[in-house]
């Protein structure tokens, strides 16, 4: 499999605090990856460490399969765009000043390309008004359409929805989608915002007090978080025998234990395994979502 | 590092601050100087132009210190620093553009001073000392701006947050009271002698020596301390005194040399956010 961004048990420790621990992820290659954690969980250590604003205690990271260590990790990160917490943007500029900053920055020989970039933030309308004027939504649009400068393929936001309104939230989540589609951008965003993640994401990392809990894909978890019927039994041979001749879709957890899917008429199916000598021992429906998902995983007591 | 450069100087065009400090310096040097010079010519004296030339050489320091504190300031209060780490640079030319940069700012802002003070010269004529003396005076000038750009930049980029630019120009003022407290023990005649008043006249006292001079290897160590300070520098060039121009370059190029060097060891560490 291509992976854009591996991690193996990459370990960042401040004085007293341990923000990461051991932790391993794959960001496979056009995947839009949800970093999910709660506040605090080491997302944006992570990040962090990936853009090269702080060195590692432990571990390994590689990026484009060139290590962190490397001295060619400078030009492997060149492929990269990041927009880290708040849009790095000068303020005292205006968007165009700002992109043609940034070309200057990555050496660009022209600054062909930057209304383009406008356009696609929606920014092309803002002429002379100053990055300090921008609305929260605009300065962060104005820090991604700056993180793609260079025409990256791997695009790293951290948290882009935090302060923005409704609208702003849908027009960067159409912006995401949009460059993941039609410009095969790799995106890792962290977020917290589960239900704004859940329709973005094609995978998924858990990570919880600098741990990684889970990584999967959004067809596991779709999966995982569909409404079924849990069943527990005496013997899941019968069982399977019943479903079978019902038609229904299901899938094995154990030898006394199953899932199953679908619309499910209860007496219609305790009566059939009651008939075919099988004995229930206990019945419950699941229906998760991503946030329940998350809080099982983690176990609860606090905010993702 | 050129990619850096230029948009460092990218930016600098578009800096207020800069040029705010840029035109208050020229305005200043150019309006101190045409008061005094009319003054003189009115009183009739007959005045050099060195002697107010170098009137304002101190105070730039702290101009290049709020520059610097301001301009470093920004590439962490708005982030603008991770877009060039991301962007694949190393810190290494992150510092060393930086460096360079307000490098860049200080000599310009030291040009300002040195074309508004020529605002004497049709009215007094040129430097009595000549070219060459101002040449020289001039070249302890910008040898003292590289060692205040590498203090600054060193500051500026290793403090972070909104104390950093109060820490920098803080510093300005430090260097400051330490040079002018070194050159007061310089400056203390060897002999004292002093006019004694009676009840029926005015007597002159012999010379007498001064408990307060420093001489010996003290004194040469203070010396070798004015120098090192680019504020001590200053104040010789205002004065007129350059007392060893070959060593105040030296200094220069140690003080830079440290600083630099130290700056870029201890950024390579720097956890950034």
């Amino acid at each position: 499999m291509d992976f854009v961004l591996e991690t193996n048990d990459l370990t960042k420790h401040y004085k007293t605090t341990k923000a990461l621990e051991r932790l391993t992820m794959h960001v496979e290659k056009g995947a839009i990856y949800g970093f999910v954690g709660r506040n605090g969980a080491g997302k944006t250590t992570l990040i962090r460490l990936i853009c090269g604003l702080q060195a590692p205690t432990g571990g390994s990271f590689s990026l484009y399969g060139c290590s962190g260590s490397s001295r060619d990790i400078h030009r492997a990160r060149r492929r990269m765009g990041a927009v880290v917490e708040t849009p790095s943007i000068y303020l005292s500029m205006t968007a165009e000043q700002n992109l043609r900053q940034q070309y200057q920055i990555l050496g660009l020989p022209s600054y062909e390309g930057v209304g383009e970039l406008l356009e696609l933030v929606g920014l092309q309308d803002t002429g002379r008004k100053k990055a300090k004027n921008f609305s929260l939504g605009m300065r962060q649009r104005l820090g991604i359409a700056v993180a793609l400068a260079g025409d990256p393929d791997f695009l790293i936001l951290d948290e882009p929805a935090n302060g923005l309104d409704p609208q702003g939230i849908v027009e960067i989540r159409e912006l995401i989608l949009r460059l993941n589609r039609e410009r095969q951008i790799t995106v890792l965003i962290s977020s917290h915002i589960l239900d704004e993640l859940s329709r973005l994401a094609t995978h998924y990392g858990f990570i919880d007090s600098g741990h990684m809990v889970q990584e999967i894909s959004a067809k596991e978890l779709d999966a995982r978080c569909r409404k079924r019927i849990h069943l527990t039994v005496n013997s899941t041979r019968p069982l399977t025998a019943v479903l079978d001749k019902m038609g229904m879709e299901y899938s094995i957890c154990s030898d006394t234990e199953a899932d199953v899917y679908g619309p499910v008429q209860v007496t219609e199916l305790t009566l059939a395994l009651h008939a075919a000598g099988c004995e229930i021992r206990s019945i419950h429906e699941q229906n998760e979502s991503l946030e329940s998902y998350f809080m099982n995983l983690v176990g609860g007591g606090g905010h993702a | 590092m050129r990619n850096l450069l230029r948009a460092n100087f990218f930016r600098m065009r578009r800096d207020e601050m800069f040029w705010t400090c840029f035109g208050v310096v020229l305005a200043c040097s150019a309006v101190f100087m045409f008061f005094w010079c009319r003054e003189d010519l009115s009183l009739g004296l007959a005045v050099k132009l060195e002697e107010y030339y170098f009137n304002m050489v101190m105070a730039l320091g702290l101009f290049d210190a709020v520059f610097a504190a301001m301009f470093l300031n920004a590439e962490y209060t708005e982030g603008t620093i991770r877009n060039k780490l991301a962007a694949g640079h190393t810190r290494r030319e992150v510092y060393l553009a930086h460096f360079l940069t307000v490098l860049a700012a200080s000599l310009l802002i030291m040009a300002a001073w040195l074309a508004g003070g020529c605002v004497g010269i049709p009215m007094i004529g040129i430097w009595g000392f000549g070219l060459a003396g101002w040449a020289h005076h001039v070249l302890i000038a910008v040898g003292f701006t590289v060692s205040f750009a590498a203090i600054f930049t060193f500051l500026g980029l290793l403090l972070s947050g909104r104390h950093a630019t109060v820490a920098v120009v803080l510093t300005y003022f430090a260097l400051l009271l330490g040079a002018a407290t070194v050159n007061n023990i310089l400056s203390e005649p060897e002999f004292s002698s002093g006019i004694i008043t009676t009840m029926d006249e005015i007597q002159m006292a012999g010379p007498e020596p001064n408990p307060r001079y420093v001489s010996g290897t003290l004194r040469t160590f203070l010396e070798v301390l004015q120098d090192f300070f680019p504020t001590g520098q200053a104040i010789q060039v205002q004065n007129l005194s350059v007392l060893s121009p070959l060593r105040a370059l030296a200094c220069d190029l140690g003080v830079t040399a440290a600083f630099t060097l130290g700056g870029l060891a201890l950024f390579e560490r720097k956890d950034l956010r």
